[in-house]
């Protein structure tokens, strides 16, 4: 058997590639390294991509340009944008092969048609809106983690991709790590048995912060832009930059932060990509002086039907040891079967797990899952191929369900009840008033 | 919630430590609509404190009240008071707090009031965010009045969440919205 193979992401044919390709070639123009893939494509058809060849040169804009956003920067990037002039030029210092395009609004690098796909890595806030456009705008996607805010921001990604032929990557590393890829086949081919529980451990969520102060924006910064389709707020040092995390509109705390990576590795291992869990219940405690709203501790559980299993989320849980080794864990996951456990650590780009998943061959008629080269180089790839990647948006908007659900049910203080295939809650109208977020004028999905 | 527990979540949020404020506004739910306008006035503070708890404990009020087992007379009520917040002559952000929590506690009564509010410059796209969010055919009906009279420079706003209420799960993000 044969799983998670990648699947093709457009209907493009090989008769339209190749009309896209002779068009260009009767056109008089010199194909591989220069031309931006999106020329081809909308040569082609609009909205539906074209094939490029191996060598052709694919274009990349990142938005987004500190933080994790750095890491995207590469060399030959063409394109940077960030409502933080400082940010972005410190960005374009890391390009040295030509001078990339700058701006601070997105929007001005998805109108360029020298830019082919891009790399989102904005607070969470902007996740959705800036993947729909690029779709609409012809540009893969590359979108850091967690996918979005709600459900149905994940709903609109996925038609935006399904739509307009796209490419779209969700930035959740640990599905490219081959400590990750042990594990699933490790659980998926039964070496542990029945898996009937999941625990997940994380360390709290930061304390401090205190209440910052509320004031005028410094001047390299574009608030507005910034907060975009949120609800107004003042400008406060302890929310912008890396402290969006911590605001449960921008960020979610560390549920849907980090735990989106160990989250992805749990619904792999599970089988889960394509369901969602039947309940939810989530309680914590937030910070008690502090403009941090996310709660500092958090526990959550959610069932699953059809195979029955839990999740639970520990925020704190106790550190558990890596077998074979004195090391305490800080973050991970435990599988516990009726026949064996397994531990998996962290479950983004640093993942780890135990020896004996590593070591496990699947024989030929067990699940085979494919090893991605590495997560960038995957969505490279699938743009070349148009090839399904390897943490599709699909997938990466059923695995930030379950955050999004607990935040949900801890922001109202009761257990909810929900069906994963209309991604509604059951009988509790209020909580399906979460499900969509009205955005801030001029913004919409 | 007797007005004497309503009266000691108030001076606890207002005078308690941070341990206290914190235990006071946890337990807010069931404190109900006599607590609103007293919080509200708390939200604008300057203990940053107290208006954070104020708030904290706002917003318990008003998911409890629209909790499904919630008779409809408490819920009702707490959206009465929430409009009365929203209404006064309050600054401008203790205002959209109110409206914020009506568009979760809101229905088809509390519609007519808060359509009345698109005309307040101050806080009409507040009230819009809510109207969006309360389902059924009054608030569209009145998303679709207001864009009738509405001054040009607030008309693409309105177009804007009649676009998001008429969206399908099927066809969200696949109209051209730049």
């Amino acid at each position: 058997m044969k799983d998670q193979s990648p699947k093709a992401a457009s209907p493009l044919s090989r008769r339209s590639f190749l009309k896209a390709t002779a068009t260009a070639g009767a056109a008089g123009i010199t194909l591989p390294t220069i031309i931006p893939r999106t020329v081809l494509a909308q040569a082609a058809r609009p909205g539906v991509a074209a094939r490029p060849g191996a060598n052709d040169r694919i274009n990349i804009g990142v938005i987004g340009t500190g933080g994790m956003g750095r890491n995207h920067v590469h060399a030959d990037t063409v394109a940077l944008c960030d409502v933080d002039s400082n940010h972005l030029a410190e960005a374009a210092k890391r390009v040295t092969q030509g001078t990339p395009f700058l701006c601070k609004d997105y929007r001005q690098m998805l109108d360029r048609k020298d830019v082919d796909a891009v790399m989102i890595a904005t607070p969470d806030h902007w996740h959705a809106l800036m993947t729909v456009h690029a779709c609409q705008a012809g540009k893969d996607v590359y979108s850091e983690k967690p996918t979005c805010r709600t459900i149905q921001e994940g709903q609109a990604m996925i038609n935006a991709a399904h739509r307009y032929g796209r490419v779209v990557q969700i930035g959740a590393q640990g599905r490219s790590h081959p400590a990750a890829r042990a594990a699933a086949q490790y659980v998926r081919n039964g070496q542990i048995g029945r898996v009937r529980n999941v625990e997940v451990w994380h360390p709290n969520n930061f304390t401090g912060g205190g209440w910052g102060e509320e004031k005028a924006p410094p001047p390299q910064l574009d608030w507005d832009l910034w907060l975009g389709p949120m609800r107004w707020r003042p400008y406060n040092p302890q929310i912008a930059h890396f402290n969006f995390r911590w605001i449960m509109d921008s960020g979610g705390g560390f549920i849907r932060d980090r735990g989106n990576h160990i989250l992805s590795i749990v619904s792999w291992c599970m089988g889960a990509d394509q369901t969602g869990p039947v309940s939810v219940k989530a309680t914590g405690e937030p910070a008690k002086e502090s403009v941090w709203d996310v709660p500092v501790s958090m526990q959550a559980r959610w069932e699953f039907k059809n195979p029955d299993w839990t999740l639970t989320w520990n925020q704190p849980g106790q550190p558990k040891p890596f077998p074979g080794s004195d090391k305490l864990i800080d973050w991970g996951a435990k599988f516990y079967g009726d026949r064996d456990t397994l531990i998996v650590e962290n479950g983004d780009g640093h993942c780890n797990t135990e020896d004996k998943a590593k070591a496990y061959k699947p024989p030929a008629y067990g699940t085979h899952i494919f090893q991605s080269p590495g997560h960038r180089e995957n969505w490279l790839d699938c743009i070349r191929t148009r090839d399904r990647p390897v943490m599709p948006v699909e997938v990466g908007h059923r695995v930030v369900t379950l955050p999004i659900i607990a935040n949900i049910s801890y922001l109202l203080g009761r257990k909810l009840r929900f069906d994963p295939a209309r991604e509604q809650f059951i009988g509790d109208e209020e909580a399906n008033r979460f499900l969509a977020q009205p955005y801030r004028a001029p913004w919409h999905l | 919630m007797s007005a004497a527990n309503v009266n000691q979540l108030i001076n606890t949020i207002k005078t308690g430590d941070a341990d206290a404020r914190y235990a006071a506004w946890r337990a807010a739910g069931p404190a109900g609509a006599a607590a609103v306008a007293p919080l509200a006035e708390l939200i604008d503070s300057t203990d940053k404190g107290a208006s954070r708890a104020a708030t904290e404990a706002l917003g318990r009020v008003a998911h409890y009240a629209a909790r499904p087992s919630a008779p409809p007379v408490e819920r009702q009520a707490v959206a009465v008071e929430l409009l009365r917040v929203a209404t006064a002559p309050r600054p401008r952000m203790v205002r959209a707090e109110a409206l914020h929590l009506l568009g979760f506690v809101g229905n088809g009564n509390t519609v007519p009031p808060l359509a009345r509010l698109l005309n307040d410059p101050e806080v009409r796209e507040d009230a819009r965010l809510a109207l969006e969010r309360i389902p059924g055919p009054q608030s569209l009906r009145a998303l679709e009045e207001a864009l009738r009279r509405a001054p040009a420079d607030f008309k693409p706003n309105l177009q804007q969440s009649l676009h998001n209420r008429r969206l399908t799960r099927a066809s969200v993000g696949t109209q051209p919205s730049r």
